[in-house]
């Protein structure tokens, strides 16, 4: 991996923030774009600009057809068996409410059971936490011991005849823990079959490589921009099996076979799920990241952040009072650490690193039953790409020498 | 930084005013959505006037100046004077820059106050 050109494509990691070289570190908020997908967008709107899967003229046909090849790219990327398995959205939350609201309403009844983690974000707990109040069904939470792990004996137990879905973040977003779900799918299913897996892949699939098909996953939710695509674009999987489970959340052109005065026949492909004119250009700027992400390679990205993980544990035990949130074991991780320096609150140490170009995040990280559990009013959180080098995690550690001179 | 500058650490290393009221006439929770931040504003009022003010706080720098900087002000004046008080009031006297995203952690107390003051008249 190139870091020297690969930084290059990426012109605001190149900006003064504050008369301060920018050091990105909030990767797991939003990822920074490279400048091909900036000119794949730039390049349809001044050159193919029209609405898809409506008009017979060229521009539409064009369109038409470099939405639905992106689709196509995009499931193989992901390894999903048919493109027709990939659903684009407006970002994460959107799918987990589609999948919450669309497939729960008809699929749970009382006392029905959602297995989830406590340390789920806020948009993959809610919508679970509002359709199981809707229809009576019951939100079963699976805690996280001290240490951060996962009492898995206990979380299989929590697994009946009355569970109905299993909800799931492939990484977490404070934790970054990154879970073995294909092997956690083998096991909840040798106790109930006709389990239902959703996960997240946030904070996942922008770095390490994933096979869907591989997974065996019913539902895999992700955002492009925080894999290098712009804002406003989600990928949602469903399986194909699975999808006529499933009823659109939202109605509109597009995503119709028939209507009259009594009635509607929707189309029976998946676009049934993306009533109204789509991201259009958004889509194509997502395509142009995922063959960015194609040409450096997944695994490579991966292992450069686990060399980034590695470099900042070494770093962290010269730091006294700082507590990190999460396994230090670089290879069960994904590049982003949520810590604390004892006595200094987040926000005040978030906002001395900013002061010398350092953009990280503080708060709860939209995870407050987790920040709850543990006690702790929010934590101040890393994290990482493959653009990022040890340099920049120098120049964390300085800023974090820095906070602790002024704030204690 | 500005509000990392010396007279404001100082502050926050020591807030004036930190602490609980026994038998309080008010005693008001106040939390900060945008971040989870929670304080606690304790308030003794006699004869229509702020005889004492206290507070305590989980929260970060700029709350807990904030709040030290708010009950200051408000001890000793009567419920109508401190009526006017508002945000660029309490700004103008915390006398930082202070950037969007951390004015809300200044008018956290602001906020407890008026919550409180709002009880109070309901009764």
């Amino acid at each position: 991996m190139n870091l020297k050109s690969i930084k290059k494509d990426f012109p605001i990691l190149n900006r003064e923030v504050l008369h301060k070289k920018l050091v990105y570190l909030d990767n797991a908020a939003t990822s920074q774009k490279p400048k091909q997908v900036i000119e794949a967008m730039s390049e349809f709107y001044l050159t193919n600009n029209a609405n898809i899967h409506r008009g017979l003229h060229t521009l539409s046909e064009e369109a038409s057809e470099m939405y639905e090849n992106s689709r196509e790219n995009i499931s193989h990327f992901f390894g999903a068996k048919s493109p027709q398995e990939i659903i684009f959205t407006s970002g994460t939350t959107e799918g987990v409410n589609l999948i919450a609201f669309g497939w729960g309403e008809k699929n749970l009844k009382e006392n029905d059971e959602i297995l989830v983690l406590l340390s789920e974000h806020h948009s993959n707990f809610v919508p679970w936490q509002e359709i199981s109040k809707k229809n009576k069904a019951k939100l079963i939470v699976q805690n996280i011991e001290k240490d951060f792990s996962i009492d898995w004996d206990s979380f299989y137990k929590k697994i009946n005849q009355n569970t109905k879905i299993v909800v799931l973040s492939h990484a977490s977003n404070v934790l970054g823990n990154v879970l073995d779900i294909k092997n956690i799918i083998h096991k909840s299913k040798r106790q109930k079959s006709s389990l239902l897996f959703f996960v997240d892949g946030a904070q996942a699939a922008p770095h390490i490589p994933i096979n869907l098909q591989s997974l065996d996953c019913d539902f895999y939710v992700m955002s492009g921009h925080k894999m290098l695509g712009p804002s406003g674009v989600g990928i949602l999987y469903i399986k194909k099996e699975i999808q006529d489970k499933v009823t659109p959340t939202k109605f509109g052109g597009g995503m119709i076979k028939e209507v009259t005065l009594d009635e509607t026949t929707l189309k029976n492909s998946c676009e049934r799920f993306e009533g109204g004119t789509p991201n259009i250009a958004g889509v194509i700027g997502q395509n142009a990241a995922i063959d960015y992400l194609k040409h450096i390679g997944m695994q490579e990205i991966r292992d450069h952040e686990v060399k980034l993980l590695e470099y900042f544990f070494k770093k962290a035990k010269s730091v006294e009072n700082l507590e990190i949130y999460g396994t230090t074991n670089p290879t069960e991780r994904t590049g982003l650490v949520s810590f604390n320096i004892k006595g200094i609150h987040p926000h005040d140490l978030a906002a001395v690193l900013a002061s010398e170009g350092i953009a990280v995040r503080s708060g709860h990280h939209c995870a407050m039953p987790l920040h709850k559990h543990f006690k702790i009013p929010g934590s101040v959180r890393a994290s990482f790409y493959f653009y990022n080098d040890e340099k920049d995690i120098d120049s964390l550690f300085e800023g974090i020498k820095k906070g602790v001179k002024i704030l204690k | 930084m500005d509000i990392y500058r010396e007279e404001f650490m100082e502050i926050y290393k020591n807030p004036m005013n930190y602490g609980k009221i026994e038998n309080p006439s008010l005693l008001e929770h106040g939390v900060n959505e945008s971040c989870g931040d929670e304080m606690d504003l304790y308030l003794k009022i006699e004869n229509g006037k702020i005889k004492d003010a206290k507070f305590e706080a989980v929260a970060c720098s700029v709350s807990v100046v904030s709040s030290a900087i708010l009950t200051e002000e408000i001890i000793g004046k009567s419920l109508a004077e401190i009526k006017d008080l508002d945000k660029e009031k309490l700004l103008s006297l915390i006398g930082v820059n202070l950037t969007t995203s951390r004015i809300k952690c200044a008018t956290l107390p602001l906020d407890t106050l008026k919550k409180a003051l709002e009880k109070y008249e309901r009764r």
